[in-house]
């Protein structure tokens, strides 16, 4: 894997003060290839997809086909109608919790570390009588104990907060075991190494876009083509419906019955090229790569006596590195690292319940990717030590 | 934080122009608010403020650990000062207004809203700014305009090819106007860098022999711009008064040693420019407002 030649590809990384970014857990940056393809949506063929049948229309609709095709290789679905565009991530896992012809008493099982998207929804759910069990992360002593009588397992494949993931193999054996379908939030793995619908068996899957190089705004959510088939539809409107009449109306095929009005075109085929350019480079090397800086940077921080969320060994822990400078505010971490044109992120991630019940006050967060480098790793190592004085 | 007490002023004058200081003008208000219901600051402004500056002090790893443990007692500290320095701007403020100079009606010492005006306010005499001495005022034998009894007397060291003086003028005319328990003590301080500050003197005084000093004395100022070596007569002509005489007493230079004396007296006072005007010990270099007349004659007769 060529880095300089791949940040060549990343407009703001040439830039003269270009950023040492490593909020990637949050939000990536966007290659050249991918901002050219939006541009092309936007120059060449603004118009409406699947609806009209003027020459802009049908390239829209073959463009945004190609993308969906795209899409469902690289996380090797049987199907490409078997994935529904999204807004992102929540708006998936929303989808799934407000479509499945959920039974009173129903129950839902999810972590202890879950992403507030992946939290709120099944705490919602409990107003229609359904119940929301948890068990402890990547524990599947606890998922084997809690697993009876769950309907649907909603589990994050890769944690945000120290990059730790879930035995998601053999929960999903256990899960179906147990006559549950499992709905995985894919947010933080998708982006970093292979995620294979099949391989997994999975029924449902859940990613973003803007964490894979895309546009922000775009997501997806997969499922098996006979569980899509027994969904609610959830937003319903122009674009959900092949007829209707005044009091019925009926649906349109999957995947377009989940994809309620005028969709974002430019996102669609904005987030097929990303993956394109992630195919290209190698997942397996992105991974690779990642788990050497996060190596070097735990490497540095045992020395520093930085506290590391998760587990010690880097390899277990992605490309993300949550940590805490003692009783320090993380937020004076990370605002203190921008000053030096280092941008990580601070707080509870979204993740307030885990932080609340495990009495921490939040976290710096350090997370790469791609286009991170050794030398800038050294650059924060070197601030990280300034810090670390203010103790 | 109580630093959000500062940060909020700066703010929110910053925020006049520019949106993204309009929010942290807002997140400063929240703080201040949480702040005074002794609640903690949840917008973060006081955070980014203490993270940002120890940062920068990095360099110097000693300061930057001091300012970032006691960021709060430094807080305390600015508020202090900015609120001290807040109360004597507004005396400032309130002074000049009240009395054209920032020190109060008493003083002469360094003002730094008269030197934002971009001119210079009075005509230089000495080129230096000095202590003005009011007790060493001269009265007697100089030309008194308004009520000889009157209460009050506004003693004017001016010059009249000075355009400051002529300048301050109609300001002094509506005041002797408006008051009639004041009136006006003139002193020549004819300035040699002004042409014709001597002959106007002189041929002002020429006019007191004729009783016709205030009207030669107005007429000197309303046609300031036309003073040369003839213009003397035909303002005399203008006025009525006897030329022959007149000439005899403006070709004799009969009140020069007049003259000397009241610019001696000028420096013995300290007149750095003029005008300059004493109302009782309250001093006012260059032109004023008439508000500023008026504050401290009203104070003067109370």
């Amino acid at each position: 894997m060529n880095i300089e030649k791949i940040r060549k590809d990343f407009p703001i990384l040439n830039e003269k003060k270009a950023p040492i970014y490593f909020d990637n857990a949050c939000m990536t940056l966007k290659p050249v290839q991918v901002i050219n393809k939006m541009n092309e949506y936007y120059e060449q063929y603004p118009a409406c997809g699947g609806r009209s049948h003027h020459r802009l229309a049908e390239k829209v609709t073959e463009e945004t086909m190609k993308a969906r095709k795209e899409i469902a290789n690289f996380f090797n679905a049987k199907n490409e109608r078997e994935i529904i565009f999204t807004r992102n991530t929540t708006e998936g896992i929303n989808l799934v919790a407000n479509s499945i012809r959920w039974n009173k008493g129903d129950i839902i099982l999810t972590s202890d570390k879950e992403h507030n998207s992946n939290l709120i929804p099944w705490i919602v759910a409990k107003n229609r009588g359904l119940r929301h069990e948890i068990f402890k992360f990547n524990d599947v002593e606890d998922f084997k104990k809690k697993i009876k009588g769950v309907r649907l397992v909603s589990i994050v494949h890769t944690s945000n907060v120290d990059g730790s993931s879930n035995n998601v193999h053999e929960m999903i054996k256990i899960a179906h075991e147990n006559n549950a379908s499992v709905l995985l939030d894919a947010a933080q793995s998708a982006p970093h190494k292979s995620v294979d619908v099949r391989k997994l068996d999975v029924d449902f899957m859940v990613a973003s876009g803007h964490k894979m190089l895309g546009p922000s705004g775009m997501g997806v959510l997969y499922g098996k083509m006979h569980l899509l088939e027994e969904l609610n539809q959830f937003l319903v409107g122009g674009d959900t419906v092949k007829n209707s009449h005044y009091h019925t109306f009926e649906p349109e095929d999957i995947p377009e019955r989940f994809e309620a009005g005028l969709q974002n075109y430019a996102g669609m085929i904005g987030f097929a090229e990303a993956v394109r350019y992630l195919k290209k480079v190698g997942l397996k090397d992105i991974e690779e790569h990642e788990l050497k800086l996060n190596a070097q940077l735990t490497d540095a921080f045992n020395n520093l006596g930085i506290t590391i969320l998760g587990p010690k060994d880097p390899k277990l822990r992605s490309g993300v590195v949550g940590f805490n400078v003692g009783q320090m505010n993380p937020h004076d971490v990370a605002l203190m690292l921008n000053t030096h044109n280092i941008m990580i992120r601070s707080g509870m991630h979204c993740v307030h319940s885990w932080f609340n019940a495990h009495k921490i006050n939040g976290s710096a967060r350090a997370s790469f990717y791609l286009y991170n480098t050794s030398e800038e790793v050294e650059e924060m190592i070197k601030r990280m030590r300034e810090i670390v004085k203010l103790r | 934080m109580v630093i959000c007490l500062i940060a909020l002023p700066i703010f929110a004058i910053l925020g006049i122009f520019s949106l993204k200081y309009r929010q942290l003008a807002w997140e400063a208000f929240h703080c201040l608010f949480k702040t005074v219901q002794l609640k903690p600051c949840d917008t973060g402004i006081d955070q980014r403020i203490k993270s940002k500056y120890t940062a920068k002090l990095m360099w110097w790893p000693g300061l930057a650990r001091a300012f970032y443990k006691y960021f709060a007692v430094l807080s305390w500290i600015f508020v202090i000062l900015m609120l001290v320095s807040t109360y004597f701007t507004g005396v400032g403020v309130y002074n000049y207004e009240k009395y054209g100079n920032c020190n109060g009606p008493d003083s002469n010492a360094f003002c730094i809203f008269n030197v934002v005006k971009p001119n210079q306010e009075e005509c230089s005499a000495t080129g230096v700014k000095q202590t003005l001495y009011p007790d060493k005022v001269k009265i007697e034998g100089y030309p008194v305009r308004g009520d000889p009894n009157a209460k009050l007397t506004i003693v004017e060291y001016g010059c009249f090819s000075c355009p400051y003086t002529k300048e301050a003028e109609p300001v002094v005319r509506q005041i002797l106007q408006d008051y009639h328990d004041v009136n006006l003590v003139y002193h020549d301080v004819p300035l040699s860098i002004h042409k014709y500050s001597i002959e106007a003197a002189e041929a002002a005084l020429c006019a007191k022999d004729q009783d016709k000093y205030w009207a030669y004395h107005d007429i000197l100022f309303d046609k300031q711009n036309l003073l040369n070596d003839t213009v003397f007569y035909d303002f005399a002509q203008e006025l009525n008064l006897n030329v022959t005489q007149f000439k005899e007493c403006y070709s004799t230079k009969k009140y020069e040693a007049e003259i000397n004396q009241s610019y001696a007296n000028a420096l013995d006072v300290g007149i750095y420019g003029t005008p300059t005007f004493f109302i009782k010990q309250a001093n006012l270099v260059g032109p004023q407002k008439y508000k500023t007349f008026k504050a401290i004659i009203e104070d003067n007769l109370g």
